[in-house]
């Protein structure tokens, strides 16, 4: 059987006229405008989320069943330009992220429908706060179930490092953050040694977190390297933290077996992340501070350890000379005492030979005084009689002397002065002296005669 | 010296020394040899902090280019 449009339109006859597709969507726009004659605030979860080069904000809205990922509503919606500049700032200002996908939100909507676009809820506003408590409740839903799998602490739990030398860092490549934290390794006051290794990694956005957890499995391949796994956040304007909320990420970094440091901000609240790893800092020049100040505190101690020995060395050899210096004036001390009782002893003896030489000197002096007394006493006779004797000596020796016996006749000769006793070895010619009572006579030998 | 040794190894023999000499009177001939023992340590210590590894460097490098 063939029909045509007139049979068909025949056929209903009775029925009302029908409706262009354009009369429909007119009646369902009057329709929902009448509807909701007031605007609402709904909930919602951000699918997609694209702004165009006429500058307005074009969302997909979903809703999901439970925790999984089953839709169970989908709508559009749209922040014209002139709205969006506003709540673009002050949204970004609460939450420290822009509007984007995964993120549920509280919007202020007019439900608009178009006969050629269809149905469209147009945002008139938007309610940071119920996206920043929506991110708490998500971040202790992933911290107890983190903490139910008993993971939550054990980063927490490794030792830190004593020297956090060796570092591996997880970061943006690009980042100003990052050779911020470098150069101020690098040149540390302190001349501290300190290496780093970049595992580059996406840290904001979507890819943010499997970029990480990729960068995180390339530093375990190297783990024993490591004393330490940095993990940086660039910088720049938008502090976008939700990445460091996932917890895939946070399982990983929990589970870790390198203490991690996390310098990605935290303004506001911290992040999963921050609150899973061994420490977290705000920032990376903090994170660096940190690490050296570590070192400092070694230094430090490696000094103060030196320093005490030193002490104690030093204490030691004084000590020791302080014994030997009493060893010595001990000796000293005895050594004198020694010479005391020695000098004693001489002084002793010097005295008794004195006195004895004094007894002696007595008694000599004793018998010379005996003897001189004897003397005395006998003195007058014993001159007289020897002056008798001298005189009788004297008449002796008158009687002797050549003057006499020249007076007698006999003469004295002499031959060169002496006198002469022999004729033997006289030779003729000599000269001879004879000396006679009234002078003296010369002469020449002439004949010899023995 | 005793190689190879970790800093935390040369760190707490410098504290066991250290307390030693502090708890017992140690004469000269002691002290001596425990202060010959510490100088080493301390300058193994002193060396971690302040002297670079150049083939770590070269490591690091070479993990970073890869």
């Amino acid at each position: 059987m063939k029909h045509n449009f007139s049979d068909f339109t025949q056929a209903e006859t009775g029925r009302a006229q029908p409706k262009t597709l354009y009369e429909l969507n007119n009646m369902l726009r009057r329709g929902i405008r009448d509807l909701f004659p007031e605007n609402l605030w709904v909930q919602a979860e951000i699918a997609e989320c694209k702004e165009n080069a006429s500058g307005h904000c074009y969302l997909e809205l979903v809703e999901k069943q439970g925790d999984s990922d089953y839709l169970r509503a989908r709508a559009k919606a749209v922040i014209w330009s002139n709205v969006w500049i506003f709540l673009r700032e002050a949204f970004t200002q609460q939450t420290g992220s822009q509007l984007q996908a995964g993120q549920k939100i509280l919007i202020l909507v007019k439900p608009d429908f178009h006969e050629l676009y269809g149905l469209s809820l147009v945002v008139l506003d938007i309610d940071p706060a119920y996206t920043v408590g929506e991110w708490a409740l998500r971040r202790r839903a992933v911290l107890s179930r983190l903490e139910q799998e008993g993971v939550l602490e054990l980063n927490k739990e490794l030792d830190w490092p004593r020297l956090p030398q060796r570092l591996a860092v997880i970061s943006s490549p690009t980042a100003a953050g990052l050779e911020d934290f470098r150069h101020q390794l690098q040149h540390n006051s302190g001349g501290f040694v300190i290496y780093t290794c970049l595992f580059p990694a996406l840290m904001q956005g979507a890819q943010a977190e499997s970029s990480i957890l990729e960068a995180l499995d390339r530093v375990l391949e190297h783990q024993e390297l490591f004393d330490l796994v940095v993990l940086i956040r660039g910088g720049g304007a938008t502090v976008d933290l939700s990445c460091f909320d996932g917890y895939e990420l946070a399982s990983a970094l929990a589970q870790f077996p390198l203490p991690l440091l996390s310098g990605i901000g935290h303004e506001r609240d911290r992040s999963v992340a921050d609150m899973v790893a061994h420490t977290s800092v705000k920032t990376p020049t903090a994170a660096a501070e940190l690490i050296l100040s570590c070192l400092e505190q070694e230094d430090r101690k490696i000094e103060d350890m030196a320093a005490s020995l030193l002490a104690m060395g030093q204490e030691t050899i004084s000590a020791g000379v302080r014994q030997l210096q009493f060893y010595k004036e001990r000796i000293v001390q005895l050594s004198s005492v020694q010479k005391n009782r020695g000098q004693l002893q001489i002084q002793k003896i010097e005295s008794e030979l004195r006195w004895a030489a004094r007894e002696r000197l007595q008694q000599r002096r004793h018998c010379l005084d005996a003897a001189v007394q004897t003397i005395g006493l006998l003195s007058p006779q014993i001159l007289a009689r020897q002056l008798q004797r001298l005189d009788v000596l004297k008449l002796k020796l008158e009687a002797y002397s050549p003057e006499l016996q020249l007076k007698r006749g006999f003469s004295i000769t002499l031959h060169q002065g002496r006198i002469l006793r022999s004729a033997e070895g006289l030779p003729p010619g000599s000269l001879l002296e004879t000396r006679l009572e009234d002078g003296r006579v010369f002469s020449k030998t002439i004949q010899k005669q023995t | 010296m005793k190689s190879p040794i970790s800093y935390q190894k040369a760190i707490e023999e410098l504290e066991s020394i250290l307390q030693f000499l502090e708890q017992n009177e140690a004469d000269v001939d002691q002290m001596t040899q425990k202060l010959k023992r510490a100088t080493e340590l301390i300058g193994f210590c002193r060396e971690k902090l302040h002297k670079t590894d150049l083939e770590l460097q070269a490591i690091f490098k070479e993990l970073e280019e890869k």
